[in-house]
C-alpha cells in the first residue's frame, strides 16, 4: 500500500524533505561562513611559517649612512645577482642616487643605469648646458624602505603584497596578478614590474610586480643581505631592531637619524644617516 | 627622462588601455544617471530618453572589464579579484562591485522592457519567438497589476543604482588616484568627486551624440525637447565639473608646496596641450558655451541639435583628455619631483592604440546588438479590459491613433 | 507574481551557485590552478621566499683551513678588510658548496677605479685618485696588492746589489719577505715603488 511503501525506509516523505532540506540548510550555512571567513585565512599565525625561524621573535630594520656611500654600485651589481632581478635599468630593488649642489643653489641628481657600474666615467647633468660647479656632492643608496604602514600593501587589490611579522614586505608571486597598483602607491619608487621579455626574474614570474625584501632568503638564516655584504664601506647597516644592541640600534642611538618622506606616515623601518635638505 | 626620476619610474604602467577604463565607467554612470532622472525622479522631460539610456549604459557595463583585463601583467590570474579581494584597496571593489552593479541593470532593462519582449514573442514565430519566449522566462503576463509591480521595482532599482553606478562603480576609480599619497598630482580628496562629475558629464554628452546619431541613421524624428533638457542638465553638470577642476589646481598654486614647483611645469610644458588646450578651453568651456546658447536661447530646431551635438562631441574629447591627463599625467611625473618621463602609446601591441580603438568600439556594437532585440525607440504600450490584450507599437512622438 | 519568481529563482540559483563554489575553492576542494583558482596560503610563500638559494656567500666563507686561510689572514687587516672578496671574485656560494666550480679574478685598473677613481661626491677621506694622472701605463696590482694594498714599503737602506739576495722568501738568511704578489716580478722592478716612487 502506498504508505507502507513511503513508510519503507522508516522516514515518510516529510520527514525526508525535512531532512534533505536541513543538510542542504546546514550546508547553505557552511557555505556562507567559509565565504566570509574567506580573506581571513591569509592571516599567518606565527610559527606556522617554517622550521626554527620564528618570524615574531625578530623586527628587521635598516640603517644606510650616506656619509659613507662611495657609490662604487657593488651593492646594485650584487643584488641583482643574489635575486635574480632583470638586467634592464627600469628593473632595480636597488640603485645609488648621486646629488650634487651647484653654487648657485640647484641640485643636480643623477643614477646612471641606477649605479650599478659605479660613477666613474659617467657625465654630470648639465642643466644649462655647461659643465657645472659643484659646491657639495654625495651618495645616497636607495632600496625599499620596509615601511611599517606600507602604502604599498595596502592597495593590492588581491591581498598578494602582505608584510610578515618580522617586518618585511613580500609580494607572493604567484597570486600578484599584475596590474601595477603597489607600484604607483610606493612613494620611494622601490617597486617594478617584471616585463614579459626579462631574461630573468626572481621566482620565474612575469608580469608581476618585484621589489627589494631584504633579502628574506638570508636573513632569516643568519645571514646579511646581498647589498650589506657587499658594501665596502660599511653605508648599509642591517639589523634586529628588537634587539638594543643590534648594528643599526646602537647608530640609532649614537647618531641623529632621519627617514625618507616622513610627512607621508609610512613609517620606513630604513633609516638615514646623512640625508640632506634637498634629498627625497 | 628628463632631470631625474628614480630608475624604476621609467616604467609607465599604466597606459592608454588604463585611460579607456575610468573612461567607460564614467561614461556608464552618467548614461545611467539620465535614465534615473526618469525612473527614480520622475524628470518628465527626459522620457524620451529613458530606455535609450538604459540600453546604452548595458552596452557599456558589460565591456567594462575589458581594458582591465587587458592590461593586466597576468590577466589569467584576474578571477582572484573575486576569490580573495583585498579590503583596504579600493581597487578590489571592483570584482563585486561590477557584477552587482551589471546584475541592477539588467534586472531594470528587463523589468522596463518586458512588456516589449512578452509583446515580441507573442506576435512573432519561429526563432524569434523562441529567443522572446527565454528572455520573457516563459511568463507572458502583462496584467496592469504586473506592470505596476514591475514599475515600482524599476524606480527601486533605479535608486539602488544610483548610488552604485556613481559613487560606488565610478566613484572608486577616482578614489584609486585621489588615495595615493605618493603621488600629487593624484592625492586630493576632490578626486572622487572630479571623476563622478566629470563621469556624468560624459555621459551625457554621449546619450546626445548616440541618440542623434541613432535617430538619423533610423530617420526618426528626434524629440527637441528632450534634448534641449538633457543640453541643460549637461551645462549644469559640466559647469560644476570645471569649477571642481580648476579650484583643485587653484588651491595647489595657492598654497605652493613642495609638489607645486614641479605640478607647474606638469600642467604648463608636459601637459599644455592636453590639459590647458584640450581638456578646458576646448572640452569644457567651449562646448559650456555652446549648450548655455542651446538652452537659453530658443534656436531653430536643426541649429540647436547642431551645437548641442557638436558640444557634446567636444565635451566627451575633453572628458577623454582629463582621464588621460590624470592617469598619464601622475606617471610622467616623478616621485622625486625633479623630473619628468614621457609616454607615448604604441600603435600595434597588446596597450596600443588599435587595441584601445577596438575595445571603444565593442559597446556601440554591443548597443546595435541589444537594439536589434529591444529597440528602446518603439514602445509597445499596452492595454488590457481584464479579457484580452491589445497591443499596439507606437513611435514615441507621434500621436496614438485614436 | 509568476516573472518575478521566475526571475528571483533564477538570481538566487546563481548567487547559491557562486557561494559554493567560491567557498569549494577557499576549501582547496574545487581548484583551477592555472587561473589561481585555489586557496590563498601565505605562509607556503613566506616559506617559499626563506627557501630560496643564496648566491653569495660572505667574506668569511673564505677563511679557514683548507680554503683561503693564507689571504684571507692577510687581507681581513688590511686596508681592503672591509672589500668583501666578492666584489672582485664574483658571487662564491657555488664554488663554497663545490669547489670544482672556479672564481674569476680581475685586476684590471678598470675595476679598481670604480671605487678609487675621484669623484666629487665621495668623502674627501676616502682615498681616490685621479687615474690620468696616477701611473695610467702600468697596472694597478704592479704596485697595489689586491689583498693588502696600501703604498709600497718605504726602503730604510742604501738599495744594494740584487735585492732578492735577502729578501727572497727561500733565501736561508731572509730579510723582510717579500708579499705574495710580488713573486715572478723582476729584481729591477724594485726600485720602481720603493724608492721614493710614490704618490
Amino acid at each position: 500500500m502506498a504508505r507502507d511503501d513511503e513508510k519503507m525506509a522508516g522516514i515518510d516523505r516529510r520527514g525526508f524533505l525535512k531532512l534533505t532540506g536541513g543538510i542542504l540548510g546546514a550546508a547553505g550555512v557552511y557555505a556562507i561562513l567559509i565565504n566570509v571567513k574567506g580573506t581571513a585565512i591569509l592571516d599567518i599565525a606565527s610559527g606556522q611559517v617554517a622550521g626554527d625561524y620564528d618570524p615574531s621573535e625578530h623586527y628587521w630594520g635598516f640603517v644606510i649612512n650616506s656619509h659613507n656611500c662611495i657609490g662604487c654600485g657593488k651593492c646594485v651589481v650584487a643584488c641583482k645577482l643574489e635575486n635574480r632581478v632583470p638586467q634592464r635599468d627600469d628593473c632595480n630593488r636597488t640603485w645609488i642616487e648621486r646629488y650634487q649642489i651647484t653654487d648657485d643653489g640647484q641640485v643636480l641628481v643623477d643614477s646612471p643605469q641606477s649605479g650599478i657600474n659605479g660613477f666613474v666615467g659617467k657625465p654630470s647633468p648639465k642643466p644649462s648646458g655647461e659643465e657645472p660647479s659643484i659646491d657639495k656632492a654625495f651618495f645616497v643608496p636607495k632600496l625599499c624602505n620596509g615601511c611599517d604602514n606600507s602604502p604599498c600593501s595596502q592597495v593590492c587589490p588581491v591581498s598578494a603584497t602582505y608584510k610578515t611579522k618580522d617586518g618585511i614586505v613580500v609580494v607572493d608571486q604567484e597570486r600578484c596578478i599584475g596590474c601595477g597598483y603597489c607600484i604607483q602607491a610606493c612613494p620611494y619608487g622601490a617597486r617594478y614590474l617584471i616585463p614579459h621579455d626579462a631574461d630573468r626574474s626572481p621566482t620565474g614570474n612575469v608580469g608581476v610586480a618585484d621589489k627589494c625584501n631584504w633579502c628574506y632568503h638570508r636573513i632569516t638564516k643568519g645571514r646579511l643581505p646581498a647589498c650589506v655584504e657587499a658594501c665596502p664601506v660599511g653605508a648599509r647597516v642591517f639589523g634586529d631592531l628588537n634587539d638594543p644592541e643590534s648594528a643599526p640600534r646602537k647608530i640609532m642611538r649614537d647618531t641623529r637619524v632621519a627617514v625618507l618622506k616622513p610627512e607621508l606616515g609610512t613609517k620606513p623601518k630604513c633609516y638615514y644617516v646623512g640625508l640632506d635638505e634637498g634629498v627625497r | 627622462m628628463d632631470g631625474f626620476a628614480y630608475p624604476n619610474e621609467a616604467q609607465i604602467g599604466w597606459s592608454l588601455i588604463v585611460v579607456l577604463y575610468p573612461f567607460t565607467t564614467g561614461l556608464i554612470a552618467g548614461v545611467f544617471i539620465v535614465s534615473a532622472l526618469y525612473y527614480v525622479f520622475n524628470v518628465q522631460s527626459l522620457k524620451p530618453l529613458a530606455r535609450f539610456s538604459l540600453v546604452t549604459a548595458l552596452a557599456f557595463v558589460i565591456v567594462a572589464p575589458l581594458p582591465l583585463a587587458i592590461h593586466l601583467g597576468r590577466p589569467h590570474r584576474a578571477l582572484e579579484i573575486f576569490l580573495t579581494p583585498h579590503f583596504t584597496s579600493a581597487m578590489a571593489m571592483f570584482g563585486y562591485i561590477w557584477i552587482f552593479y551589471m546584475g541592477n541593470l539588467m534586472i531594470q532593462t528587463w523589468l522596463v522592457f518586458r512588456k516589449d519582449i512578452v509583446t515580441y514573442a507573442l506576435t512573432g514565430t519561429g526563432l524569434r519567438r523562441r529567443i522572446y519566449s527565454v528572455m520573457a522566462l516563459g511568463v507572458y503576463d502583462l496584467s496592469a497589476k504586473s506592470l505596476a509591480i514591475d514599475r515600482r521595482l524599476v524606480k527601486l532599482s533605479g535608486a539602488i543604482g544610483i548610488p552604485t553606478a556613481w559613487i560606488l562603480f565610478h566613484g572608486y576609480s577616482g578614489f584609486i588616484f585621489g588615495s595615493v599619497k605618493a603621488n600629487p598630482w593624484w592625492s586630493t580628496p576632490l578626486m572622487p568627486i572630479i571623476f563622478l562629475f566629470s563621469a556624468v558629464v560624459s555621459g551625457m554628452a554621449l546619450l546626445i551624440v548616440l541618440y542623434v546619431a541613432a535617430m538619423a541613421v533610423q530617420r526618426k524624428p528626434i524629440n527637441h525637447d528632450a534634448l534641449r533638457s538633457l543640453a541643460g542638465w549637461l551645462a549644469g553638470f559640466l559647469a560644476v565639473n570645471v569649477t571642481i577642476e580648476v579650484l583643485e589646481v587653484v588651491t595647489m598654486m595657492y598654497m605652493r608646496e613642495q609638489s607645486w614647483e614641479t605640478i607647474r611645469s606638469l600642467i604648463t610644458e608636459r601637459l599644455a596641450t592636453s590639459y590647458l588646450v584640450i581638456q578646458l578651453l576646448v572640452g569644457s568651456a567651449l562646448p559650456l558655451l555652446a549648450l548655455w546658447v542651446v538652452t537659453l536661447i530658443r534656436l531653430p530646431q536643426r541649429t540647436s541639435t547642431f551645437l548641442a551635438s557638436a558640444a557634446a562631441v567636444l565635451t566627451l574629447v575633453g572628458v577623454f583628455a582629463m582621464r588621460w591627463n590624470v592617469v598619464i599625467g601622475g606617471q610622467i611625473l616623478s616621485k622625486s619631483l625633479r623630473g619628468f618621463l614621457s609616454y607615448t602609446p604604441e600603435i600595434t601591441g597588446r596597450e596600443g592604440v588599435l587595441v584601445a580603438l577596438f575595445i571603444m568600439a565593442l559597446p556601440f556594437e554591443l548597443f546595435a546588438l541589444i537594439t536589434y532585440f529591444i529597440p528602446p525607440w518603439r514602445e509597445v504600450s499596452v492595454q488590457s479590459d481584464g479579457v484580452q490584450l491589445e497591443l499596439n507599437m507606437v513611435e514615441p512622438d507621434f500621436p496614438r491613433p485614436t | 507574481m509568476k516573472h518575478l519568481t521566475r526571475a528571483g529563482l533564477l538570481l538566487g540559483a546563481a548567487a547559491i551557485a557562486f557561494v559554493v563554489l567560491r567557498a569549494a575553492i577557499l576549501q582547496g576542494v574545487f581548484t583551477l590552478d592555472e587561473f589561481a583558482l585555489r586557496p590563498p596560503d601565505r605562509a607556503a610563500n613566506q616559506r617559499y621566499w626563506m627557501g630560496l638559494p643564496a648566491v653569495y656567500a660572505a667574506s668569511s666563507s673564505c677563511a679557514g683551513a683548507g680554503c683561503h686561510d693564507d689571504i684571507y689572514q692577510l687581507w681581513v687587516t688590511s686596508a681592503h678588510g672591509t672589500v668583501a672578496c666578492e666584489n672582485c671574485h664574483g658571487p662564491a656560494e657555488a664554488h663554497v658548496l663545490d669547489t670544482a666550480v672556479r672564481l674569476p679574478s680581475n685586476g684590471s685598473a678598470e675595476l679598481c677605479e670604480t671605487c678609487h677613481a675621484q669623484l666629487a661626491a665621495r668623502p674627501s677621506s676616502f682615498p681616490q685618485i685621479e687615474p690620468a694622472q696616477h701611473f695610467p701605463e702600468s697596472a694597478c696590482v704592479s704596485c697595489h696588492l689586491p689583498h693588502r694594498p696600501g703604498p709600497a714599503a718605504t726602503i730604510t737602506h742604501a738599495p744594494e746589489g740584487d735585492c732578492l739576495q735577502c729578501h727572497s722568501p727561500t733565501n736561508a738568511r731572509p730579510a723582510k719577505p717579500m708579499p705574495i704578489n710580488h713573486t715572478g716580478r723582476a729584481n729591477d722592478q724594485c726600485l720602481f715603488c720603493h724608492e721614493g716612487m710614490k704618490q
